[in-house]
């Protein structure tokens, strides 16, 4: 331990003597006073709250949370409305669009159709069966729930017309060859039914004198068109 | 002698050129500065005990700020910069007031 006057005299000799090898602490000293002079300095920056409290930046995070919660919810009630308009009411409109095509078209007549239904035979070799008799058969088969009909080679839809002509039934213009045969596709065993009613369908061919013979199919095609353009 | 004029000229060029700090110094710079003020004052203290060696001292003094720097660099990259932080300038405190106090009781016999 240095006594103190010791030491008062080292700090005087180191004050006012020329230091020659203490050129390095000087350099040391002088990087020392530039490193303070630029924390000092350093600028304040546009941010108001670098020298803000602790309380006040609390405070300040809490209000930015209970935005940002804000915002979250506005944000998930937006993307569920999107989903909605996307999945939800769009896309499911567009699928029953779809399905309401599909059976506008079936009706129509621009569509085959393949499915259950029946086949009617009338053999008719006398003639005695008119368009009016064919006319209620399809009625008839309508009223069951029949979703496409078919008689001869004539797809039967919301504007076909029956009539009688020289040589027979005419249907939509197109003789009907003998014997007739109507297709017609819809609940099977309805259809079925709906023409074997007592003073039915096949009881007034029957009573012209011709056969009437319907048979229910797991599988009936009717393949015959309307081109769209024509409706 | 040298001392202080190195300080004064540090501080002149630090005033006049009024530099930019890059931005990943920023963290460093006030841990240089205490680790910086612990060498000095332990240099002093060796100056009062008349055994400074400017030699020591450089080294020391640098030495204070790398390591300094590399503890609050590593605590940065552990994820615990701020309390490595303050921790560092905690200790250099520390170590600054002892040598204050060692200084003290050297010049004023208190």
């Amino acid at each position: 331990m240095a006594e103190p006057s010791e030491a008062r005299e080292a700090l005087r000799r180191l004050a006012f003597t020329p230091a020659r090898p203490h050129l390095v602490i000087g350099l040391l000293f002088l990087v020392l006073g530039l490193l303070v002079t630029v924390a000092l300095l350093r600028p304040d920056g546009d941010e108001p709250w670098r020298n803000a409290r602790t309380e006040d930046l609390v405070q300040i995070l809490d209000d930015l949370g209970a935005r940002q919660g804000r915002l979250d919810a506005e944000a998930a009630r937006l993307a569920r409305l999107q989903d909605d308009l996307e999945r939800g009411s769009t896309v499911e409109a567009l699928a029953e669009s779809r399905r309401t095509l599909e059976g506008l078209q079936v009706l129509t007549g621009t569509t085959a159709v393949y499915g259950p239904g029946v086949t009617i035979t009338i053999t008719d070799p006398d003639g005695a069966v008119d368009s009016v008799v064919l006319l209620d058969a399809v009625q008839e088969l309508r009223d069951a729930g029949a979703e496409a009909i078919q008689v001869g080679s004539t797809r039967i839809v919301v504007d076909t017309w029956f009539g009688d002509g020289p040589e027979g039934i005419v249907v939509d213009g197109q003789p009907v060859p003998s014997p007739i045969r109507v297709l017609a596709i819809g609940d099977a065993e309805g259809l079925a039914a709906a023409m074997s009613i007592p003073g039915g369908v096949a009881d007034s061919v029957r009573t012209r004198g011709a056969e009437f013979e319907a048979s229910v199919d797991e599988s009936v095609s009717i393949s015959v068109t309307v081109p769209e353009s024509a409706g | 002698m040298i001392a202080i004029i190195g300080l004064l000229v540090g501080i002149a060029i630090g005033i006049l050129w009024h530099p930019t700090v890059p931005l990943w110094l920023e963290p460093y710079l006030p841990i240089a500065i205490v680790a910086a003020l612990d060498a000095v004052a332990g240099g002093f203290r060796a100056l009062m005990e008349r055994r400074f060696d400017d030699r020591i001292f450089v080294v020391s003094f640098l030495s204070n700020v790398v390591i300094a720097a590399f503890l609050v660099f590593l605590g940065d990259q552990l994820g615990v910069g701020a309390q490595m932080s303050t921790g560092v300038v905690v200790v250099l405190a520390m170590r600054i007031f002892a040598n204050a106090a060692a200084i003290r009781r050297i010049l004023f016999r208190a």
